[in-house]
């Protein structure tokens, strides 16, 4: 009975979400140019990969992991989020990755159980 | 009204009480019949100032009596007074009012039962919320043109709103999060993607988007269960 986490271990820490965000987006991604048939599985290459690392972490958590990718050609884009949740436990990370030819934006919204 | 009694009640017992010091002073059942009980000189010997207050506090009694339409109790209360001169034992209805049972100073943290509840009772009502989405997409974005300055405004409002609005739905036990995209429509290519690590069961999300002639807007809502 005495192991039961505390503090650190069952927090929602921003430092390392992110730090695993760019990790993804770096492997999926990497220097490849914005290429039309490829974006599909990029998206899908970085929150799988988000969210296999942060299972990882072990810590009783819900996750919902959002990847944009959007090529880059001026056009603007406008991103907000509000949550509804218990301020002291879940949290959220956000990352903003760019390249010469496409923006990535990739979300992390951890809820403790 | 009870309040007022109650104050004049004390009033009369402070009196009588600092005239006839030394007296056990045990129940409210009116200082009168205290006085009869114990000790009939007493009562003499303090008669003069005395009697004034002891009207007093009878009057307060019986207007407090009244006041808890306790008619019975009153008679009753009398009587044993009358029986059994020695024992005074009866407490009655206004030393009750009296005597302020609980200070709320101390209260431990309050302690929930268990519900035993192992599921949702209501579930996250996706069609409701995706019209709530369509709804406000709708009404913020239809007339409106891309403007940085703008719309960077717009993605702060319309998620707001959409969490109250869903909030207003009030399911209970599930938590919201609200995402919302505006982008300028400017021939690129965009992909929004995401992943949940959830219990597919409970956790859902729902989705809409929005497309007029200058920008399009790409709302989701994830509503997530928490036990």
């Amino acid at each position: 009975m005495d192991d039961f986490q505390t503090g650190e271990e069952t927090a929602f820490v921003v430092d390392e979400v992110s730090n695993i965000i760019k990790e993804s987006v770096e492997g999926a991604i990497g220097g490849n140019a914005y290429q039309h048939n490829k974006v599909n599985q990029w998206t899908s290459n970085v929150v799988e990969q988000c969210l296999n690392q942060l299972t990882k972490l072990n810590k009783p958590f819900k996750y919902i992991v959002t990847c944009v990718i959007m090529q880059k050609n001026g056009a603007g884009l406008h991103t907000a989020s509000s949550c509804f949740w218990d301020n002291t436990t879940d949290g959220s990370c956000t990352v903003r990755w760019e390249n010469k030819t496409m923006y990535c934006i990739v979300s992390v919204f951890g809820l403790a159980i | 009204m009870l309040f007022d009694a109650r104050r004049v009640n004390g009033t009369g017992e402070q009196r009588a009480g600092a005239r006839l010091s030394g007296k056990p002073f045990v129940t409210f059942g009116g200082p009168c019949h205290l006085l009869k009980r114990d000790d009939p000189k007493g009562y003499r010997v303090a008669s003069g100032g005395v009697k004034t207050s002891i009207q007093r506090s009878v009057v307060a009694n019986r207007t407090v009596d009244v006041g808890m339409d306790f008619a019975k109790l009153r008679t009753s209360s009398f009587g044993t007074d009358v029986d059994n001169q020695r024992k005074p034992r009866s407490i009655s209805t206004v030393s009750f009012m009296d005597e302020p049972s609980h200070t709320d100073e101390l209260h431990p943290p309050v302690k929930l039962e268990n519900t035993y509840q192992m599921s949702p009772l209501k579930r996250f009502p996706v069609s409701t919320v995706r019209h709530i989405l369509q709804d406000v997409l709708q009404n913020y974005l239809q007339e409106e043109k891309y403007e940085p300055e703008l719309c960077r405004q717009m993605t702060k409002t319309i998620s707001e709103v959409i969490k109250a609005r869903v909030k207003d739905l009030m399911v209970p036990r599930y938590k919201i999060i609200c995402l919302i995209h505006i982008g300028q429509l400017n021939n690129q290519g965009l992909r929004i993607g995401s992943r949940c690590l959830w219990d597919p069961n409970n956790d859902t999300f729902a989705t809409q988007d929005f497309q007029n002639g200058s920008l399009y807007a790409v709302a989701t809502v994830y509503g997530v269960y928490y036990e």
